[in-house]
């Protein structure tokens, strides 16, 4: 099955990339209460936090609303907020006709705070992870990455425990920033001190773990292997326990980097041992599990199909948030600094090519970089293109995960999920007015339909809006760098109150 | 595909008898102490003030090919390792050593790693001869002498050391337990201790910390098992095989002296070769030239492959003995295939692959299609770029990041009315672009008699090509004059110096390190810029012997 030979009503009707989905009651449904809107054992519904990034920016004037492009407020003004519909912009329509409008808001006027900046760096790592970059004592070697964790992960620490996997790190386009495998900026999710956490890019791997390692064979065997399984899976937890107890005797003697690197294997350890002992997945309602394995949309050729592999991949990540597998996640569309031949994607290829001047200086062939051409006035107009068909596939993830009822929501009313990029636009890499859109309003702690404006604000304050409503208690999200003054301190302890219900 | 990016190449297995000839080796080299007593050699440990600021003591990841070459060094080639449980290898700063010790393993390894260690132990104990035939002896129970034994053993190899006498009853436990919960099979009862040994971090990581010298704890030597498996990763990419593993116990690999003995014949084994190579083709990033990171109009797969083969065996000639390891840049021969002899203008037609003299024109990898192809645009030049590369990588300059919000785009341009070279230098004079281009640009232009895929051209844009300029106040025409300029200047062999500790080191020096790589670098020009005599230099000085104390290392 391949989806640009369907309609989008057909994905409408509960499709999936490996057929139908039982969209019925929620995973979650056992344990509420007799309203099914509030947990049984007190408090409200969980909200889980996601960042869905893609790279290098868009056309401000395509996503803004009227006006707000050239609007400065009078300084000492804590910023706007308005009601906001996304329907009439460009980039934003797909969400209108996805029916998500009231649960969407938009955020504009934010800063990095970044002093003096590094294109592309400063804006990707103040969003993510409320810091500068950090550059191990060199910064002008090529090396620098987060120097902190980004917020999906903070939440993913605060859920640690209460679902299966700690957080899943999604990627749709392959690659690395600007190509250059030495480059800083390749990944969304970061832990700490240049720490990333790589995204995993086959939605039938993700659906494989998720859903089928470790859990029992579907058909029961006789007795006798079922015993030897038994015993198999007692003497796989025997192990884990062991080497659980390996990581933290040599933990005990390491300094706080590598600590870092053994805490992720420890709870990587921990929370296969916890699914090992918890058996199968629960199947009920509409965490049913497809008997059939998702589509797999591999790069042949050199060519990646996003729209497709994109597609897959939010249908399987529905299923993990409707069955709770997690709680945190990352979702990279586009990498950082986007290296890729968007020609190449079947559903915009034919019409970015139309865009490009007839006698064009670049020549066609610039455009295998978007992040080059981008750079270019001759080439705005795929930029735009390229950012439409961004916001499209966002929807789509967004409308999956609002079809699925929960509480007296559904998914997405549960969900706190930021879709952003590094800059504001591509052809100066300005970060001026960074752009954030807010999907999901997070269990009723979130506003939707509402488009704030700061005033210079700083960006951070997105990322802990999402983790104080998801119910993360933190103090600060990032870290100040003194060096840069006060002024420029990237990190935050202030929320977009305008957008808190 | 990320998977595309494991860099291994099939080298040589160790082999019984590779150990027993370095063993005669180092007995003539050493007069016979290769059975030291356990007391060892005597401490030639320098005053720890002396020691200046050594690296972090860290733990390391293996790269993929290091997790595949330590399993067949541990139980042999027969074991099958799936491409599914490796992850793709990083690199920071241009090496994936320097990735390898930066960077933790993801969720989704560590899982497979256990995937991994239960199919790996399955296999070995159904191959002939199991571990514990190489042990020597059958166990009936799990309390059996023989548990012990074996456990022991396989531990050393396994994690590179011996086992504490906790750990040895640990996993002793461990195999009684899982013995039982086997139905009492004991053999299936250690093949599954063995995978749980694979899994343990002491096996999946190089854990390196270091003993506090005696008159400053903070100041960690390395100890002599950690230096067995610095060497052997080092220098072979592997675990250390039984051998180092023996001299270790015997206390060798302590002083300046023995690692420089050992590291010397394990750089003779054929195996060192291809690590020697890794260094150069990751520096001069010559497995990246493909057409998925660099597409052009005019490059085919055939080009590029054998451009990456004319890397290759630059990559070889230059980490022979008795080759000056500055012909890198310098060599006016290359190994070229016909297709790429005739792409690079050479006079006489060759049949089939082989080193040829190069045209007037080239000199070394700066006029290699490696070079030229990979820093420039699909379908124009850049000089800015080429510039970039020679700086940076060949000299070590640093070079700043352009500012955000500068308009990088150059001039509007009309057939025949500019060249690229003019168009850049018109964007080049505006005053925020000048600082960077006037750094990058003049080491570039003198390969402007070069197109996008390095075939030699005389115009651009439909005028004639100018490859004129100056670089550190010394005018040039062209590349092999721009090279000649590089070739006699004493910052290539220190920029080179610098890589290689970088890259041997697994990390990026620190500014208190400077003294180790100018002190390296005048050993590297006494040898006549041998490379092999530049790595031994390097793995038997003080910073890679010893390692600074990290902020919660507990004492």
């Amino acid at each position: 099955m391949r989806y640009n030979k369907l309609s989008r009503r057909t994905f409408l009707r509960g499709m999936s990339a490996f057929g139908p989905v039982a969209v019925g009651l929620p995973m979650l449904h056992p344990m509420l209460d007799g309203n099914g809107t509030a947990m049984a054992m007190g408090g409200a519904l969980p909200c889980r936090v996601g960042v869905w990034f893609f790279g290098n920016g868009l056309r401000p004037e395509h996503l803004f609303p009227e006006g707000v492009v050239e609007q400065v407020l009078a300084a000492g003004t804590p910023g706007t907020v308005k009601a906001w519909d996304p329907a009439g912009r460009q980039h934003t329509q797909p969400l209108a006709d996805a029916g998500v409008a009231s649960k969407v808001s938009l955020v504009t006027g934010t800063r990095p705070m970044a002093f003096p900046e590094q294109a592309h760096h400063d804006g990707k790592n103040a969003i993510l992870t409320g810091s500068y970059e950090w550059f191990n004592g060199s910064e002008a070697q090529g090396y620098a990455g987060p120097r902190s964790p980004s917020f999906d992960q903070l939440a993913a620490n605060w859920f640690e425990g209460q679902t299966p996997f700690k957080s899943l790190t999604l990627g749709v386009q392959e690659g690395y920033a600007n190509n250059e495998p030495g480059n800083s900026g390749h990944f969304t999710s970061s832990v700490g001190p240049n720490q990333y956490l790589l995204p995993e890019y086959s939605p039938l791997a993700v659906f494989t773990r998720l859903f089928t390692d470790g859990a029992p064979p579907s058909q029961p065997g006789s007795p006798a292997d079922e015993e030897a399984a038994a015993r198999m899976l007692m003497a796989r937890r025997s192990i884990l326990d062991a080497v659980m107890g390996d990581i933290q005797t040599l933990e005990a003697n390491l300094g706080t980097t590598d600590k870092i690197c053994l805490d992720q294997h420890l709870t990587a350890i921990r929370q296969l041992e916890m699914r090992l002992a918890n058996g199968a997945i629960p199947t009920t309602g509409s965490c049913e599990v497809p008997s059939s394995a998702p589509q797999d949309f591999p790069t042949l050729n050199g060519i990646q199909p996003l729209r497709d592999r994109s597609r897959a991949m939010s249908d399987v990540l529905a299923l993990a948030l409707a069955c709770d597998m997690t709680r945190a996640f990352s979702y990279q569309f586009t990498v950082f600094q986007t290296a890729f031949n968007f020609g190449q994607e079947p559903a915009i290829g034919p019409e970015i090519a139309k865009t490009f001047p007839p006698d064009h200086d670049i020549g066609q062939i610039e455009f295998e970089s978007f992040h080059e051409a981008a750079h270019f006035p001759e080439y705005q107009e795929a930029v735009r293109i390229v950012t439409n068909f961004t916001f499209t596939e966002l929807a789509y993830l967004l409308q999956r995960l609002d079809e699925i009822p929960e509480g007296d929501g559904t998914v997405l009313s549960n969900c706190g999920i930021m879709a952003t990029t590094e800059h504001t636009e591509p052809m100066s890499h300005s970060t001026e007015s960074m752009p954030m859109v807010l999907a999901g309003t997070c269990s009723g702690r979130l506003r939707g339909g509402q488009w704030f404006h700061g005033n210079g604000d700083k960006v951070s304050k997105g990322g802990l809006t999402l983790l104080r409503a998801a119910g993360v208690e933190i103090e600060r999200f990032g870290e100040p760098f003194p060096q840069a003054g006060e002024a420029n301190d990237p990190s935050t302890t202030e929320t977009f109150t305008a957008l808190e219900a | 595909m990320l998977r595309s990016l494991h860099l291994d190449v099939h080298v040589p297995p160790l082999t019984t008898q590779w150990s027993l000839a370095l063993g005669i080796a180092l007995t003539l080299a050493t007069g016979g102490c290769a059975d030291a007593p356990a007391s060892g050699p005597p401490n030639d440990d320098p005053p720890a003030d002396q020691i200046v600021d050594p690296s972090a003591a860290l733990v390391k990841k293996m790269r993929s090919w290091e997790y595949r070459n330590t399993i067949a060094t541990l139980l042999g080639d027969a074991v099958t390792i799936d491409e599914q449980w490796l992850a793709a290898d990083l690199v920071r700063a241009n090496f994936s050593s320097i990735s390898a010790a930066l960077d933790c393993y993801g969720d989704i390894e560590v899982e497979a790693f256990e995937t991994a260690a239960l199919d790996i132990a399955a296999q070995a104990f159904a191959t002939s001869p199991t571990p514990l035939d190489k042990a020597g002896c059958e166990p009936t129970g799990p309390a059996d002498a023989c548990v012990e034994t074996f456990l022991a053993g396989f531990g050393r190899s396994a994690w590179r050391r011996p086992l504490t006498e906790d750990e040895l009853a640990k996993y002793m436990s461990l195999a009684d337990s899982l013995t039982n919960t086997l139905q009492g099979d004991v053999t299936k009862g250690l093949e599954m201790t063995v995978a749980a040994m694979l899994q343990s971090p002491y096996f999946l990581y190089r854990v390196e910390l270091g003993e506090g010298l005696p008159d400053d704890p903070r100041t960690r030597k390395y100890t002599s098992f950690e230096m067995a498996t610095r060497l052997a990763y080092t220098l072979w990419e592997t675990t250390p095989d039984e051998f180092l593993l023996d001299a270790a116990a015997a206390g060798e690999l302590t002083t300046e002296e023995s690692v420089r003995e050992y590291a010397t014949v394990m750089l003779s084994h054929p195996r060192a070769d291809h690590v020697l190579q890794r260094f150069w083709r990751e520096h001069l990033s010559v497995d990246r030239l493909t057409l998925d990171a660099y597409p052009k109009p005019d490059a085919t797969g055939s080009l590029y492959a054998d451009m990456r083969t004319e890397g290759q065996y630059l990559a070889a000639r230059v980490t022979q003995p008795g080759v000056d390891a500055l012909d890198f840049i310098a060599s006016d021969r290359a190994f070229l295939t016909p297709s790429l002899a005739a792409h690079y203008g050479v006079a006489d037609a060759i049949a089939e692959p082989q080193w040829v003299d190069l045209p007037a024109d080239r000199r070394g990898y700066l006029s290699s299609g490696l070079f030229l192809a990979a820093n420039a645009h699909p379908d124009k030049t850049s000089p800015t770029r080429r510039g970039k590369f020679v700086v940076e990588r060949i000299l070590c300059r640093t070079v700043p990041p352009p500012p955000p919000d500068v308009d990088i785009s150059l001039p509007e341009v009309e057939q025949g009315q500019r060249t690229r070279r003019e168009q850049l230098e018109m964007h080049s004079s505006e005053p925020a672009c000048f600082g960077c281009h006037q750094v990058l640009d003049p080491a570039g232009f003198a390969f402007e008699g070069f197109d996008p895929v390095g075939a030699a051209r005389t115009t651009d844009n439909g005028l004639p090509v100018d490859a004129s300029g100056q670089f550190d106040g010394q005018p040039y025409d062209g590349a092999p004059a721009l090279i000649s300029i590089l070739a006699a200047s004493p910052q290539v062999p220190h920029c080179l110096t610098r890589q290689a500790f970088r890259n041997t080191m697994g990390q990026l020096e620190t500014p208190e390190q400077e003294a180790y790589i100018d002190e390296l670098n005048e050993q590297f020009i006494t040898s006549g810029h041998q490379f092999r005599q530049l790595i031994v230099d390097i793995v038997s000085s003080r910073a890679y012997r010893y390692a600074r104390r990290t902020e919660a290392t507990a004492e």
